[in-house]
């Protein structure tokens, strides 16, 4: 994966820092004598509109207007309501998936199947790649024993795989958690890597003149340097884990909510496809934030150099 | 006992950045290094630092071959460096925290805390800090140290011209009282002449030393200095050299 950093913050930044804050916000200050000018054109107020409330304000909008026009379309018939129930359809189906479940479960069972294989197959493999990025980017000799398997596992799209897990162990957990570790592990262990190496040589020349063992580098100068990296490693992954446990539940599974929206599908109840499709848009996205809220707190300097 | 440059020369691959300086460098003096960009000053420097080692020659610290760095020649480089997930305290007791065995002295990190004039941001982070702060707190991190030789490069080159006046103001004050050996590498003349005991002037391509003197100025140092004629036959020495 070659997602820079910055690009995945942009992304994560972009509600906030919208460029569509109009002509009137000033440049970024110079940075020659930034030092001691006090802040005032930072401070100043802008004026006129509070654009942040206004882009809020948009994204709710946009999102009302869509379920509206979905409405009209399904009253209109325009598709039969089998093909495209409509929004109220839609809530009634989550409502009953609820309280009375579909095929033997209730979607809170299939949330917390899902979660529960996610949080194994994700936390294994932050557990596992981060060390082994660690070792691969501090040792020539590691690094030249596993990299190979790196190279060849990384573009092999992980639901190749999934034929090969059913075969060799079912349907059960463990192949879902070990495609979850197969898919991310090589996301983790190249972004830990990236970090390692983007530790600034001065950062630790600086240690060195003050003292510091090889050891004392390491965990004091190096690992927090790559931590940023991590974090951005952590959020890419985040999003291939989901991808792949929904894909392994959609062909091989008997609980969670792949299994749901392709049972669902396959009865023609499209309404809950669409309710198994929107949980599955939420929680991605909610896993997202949570690592995101982690990453403010553990790394609050991101972005400050 | 004193620094000694033995005939050092210095190689990177094909290029050579120093070749045949030698240069001794007494307890306690002030000695700024002043040559153009790329004349080998830092390499200079790091090679007194120990993170480099000479390709011929050698330096001595007390008669002992510098083979690696150590917190009696602390380096502050030109940025400041700092940790950004440590609180500035923490920045500044980082050196002390790598004393295996040792405990922190945490008197002695607020006392250079008080000399630097950063009483009241202990708990901020270097983000939160201006550019000149950001760079006393390098300092700071350096003196808690209390090292013998305190080797500067360009500190103060990516300060504003204000902030950078008062930190060479600021630095001769704090000279006077650690009374450490200092050597300071910089490329601007007034500076090198306005701050240094002794004056080495170095010319490029490879690195050599071109001149190294006195600089006949009481110590008080005023900027008034810089009309002196003394001042003046130094900077136009300097000058010819540098063949500005």
């Amino acid at each position: 994966m070659t997602v820079s950093p910055e690009h995945v913050c942009n992304q994560a930044l972009a509600i906030d820092a919208s460029p569509a804050l109009g002509p009137d916000v000033p440049d970024q200050m110079p940075s020659v004598g930034a030092d001691d000018i006090p802040d005032a054109l930072e401070t100043a107020p802008r004026g006129g509109i509070p654009w942040h409330h206004v882009s809020r304000f948009t994204t709710a909008t946009v999102v009302i207007c869509a379920v509206i026009l979905w409405q009209v379309i399904s009253d209109l018939h325009v598709f039969p309501p089998i093909a495209l129930p409509s929004p109220v359809a839609v809530w009634l189906a989550f409502i009953k998936l609820l309280t009375k479940g579909y095929g033997g479960h209730s979607l809170v069972d299939d949330i917390v199947t899902s979660s529960l294989r996610i949080a194994i197959g994700f936390g294994g493999a932050v557990l596992a790649g981060v060390p082994i990025g660690l070792l691969m980017a501090r040792n020539d000799l590691v690094f030249r024993v596993i990299d190979p398997f790196l190279q060849f596992g990384r573009p092999v799209p992980p639901l190749a795989y999934i034929p090969l897990l059913v075969v060799w162990f079912g349907i059960g957990e463990l192949p879902k958690i070990l495609l979850i570790l197969v898919g991310t592990i090589p996301v983790i262990i190249i972004g830990t890597i990236s970090g390692v190496k983007a530790t600034p040589i001065l950062r630790v020349s600086v240690a060195q003149t003050l003292g510091a063992s090889e050891a004392q580098i390491f965990c004091h100068v190096i690992l927090p340097s790559a931590l940023p990296e991590i974090f951005t490693a952590m959020r890419v992954g985040i999003g291939v884990a989901w991808t792949c446990l929904v894909a392994a539940e959609l062909i091989a599974a008997d609980q969670g909510l792949g299994w749901l929206v392709q049972y669902a599908g396959q009865a023609l109840q499209v309404a809950i496809v669409i309710v198994g499709i929107i949980v599955i848009g939420i929680l991605g996205y909610a896993m997202e934030l949570t690592i995101r809220v982690v990453e403010r707190r553990v790394v609050p300097w991101r972005g400050h150099g | 006992m004193p620094i000694v440059v033995e005939r050092v020369r210095k190689d990177f691959g094909r290029h050579r950045a120093l070749d045949d300086v030698s240069l001794t460098i007494e307890d306690g003096t002030f000695v700024t290094i002043l040559g153009a960009s790329g004349c080998g000053k830092s390499t200079l420097l790091n090679l007194i630092a120990g993170l480099l080692t000479p390709t011929k020659g050698r330096i001595l610290l007390d008669d002992v071959p510098i083979m690696k760095p150590g917190p009696d020649r602390v380096v502050v480089f030109q940025q400041p460096w700092l940790y950004p997930w440590l609180s500035l305290r923490d920045n500044i007791a980082f050196g002390l925290r790598m004393r295996r065995a040792a405990g922190i002295d945490w008197g002695r990190v607020d006392e250079v805390i008080g000399i630097m004039g950063l009483k009241g941001f202990e708990g901020h982070h270097p983000y939160e800090l201006s550019g000149g702060m950001q760079q006393r707190v390098a300092i700071a991190r350096a003196l808690v140290m209390n090292p013998r030789v305190l080797l500067m490069d360009e500190p103060f080159g990516a300060l504003d011209a204000q902030t950078r006046h008062r930190m060479q103001k600021f630095l001769l004050e704090l000279w006077g009282k650690i009374g450490a050996t200092i050597v300071f590498v910089t490329h601007d003349i007034d500076e090198a002449i306005m701050l240094g005991d002794r004056l080495v002037v170095m010319r490029s391509r490879p690195g050599r030393i071109a001149v190294e003197t006195r600089v006949p100025l009481p110590r008080a140092r005023h900027w008034d200095m810089t009309l002196d004629p003394a001042f003046l036959y130094l900077k136009r020495q300097a000058m010819a050299v540098l063949g500005e």
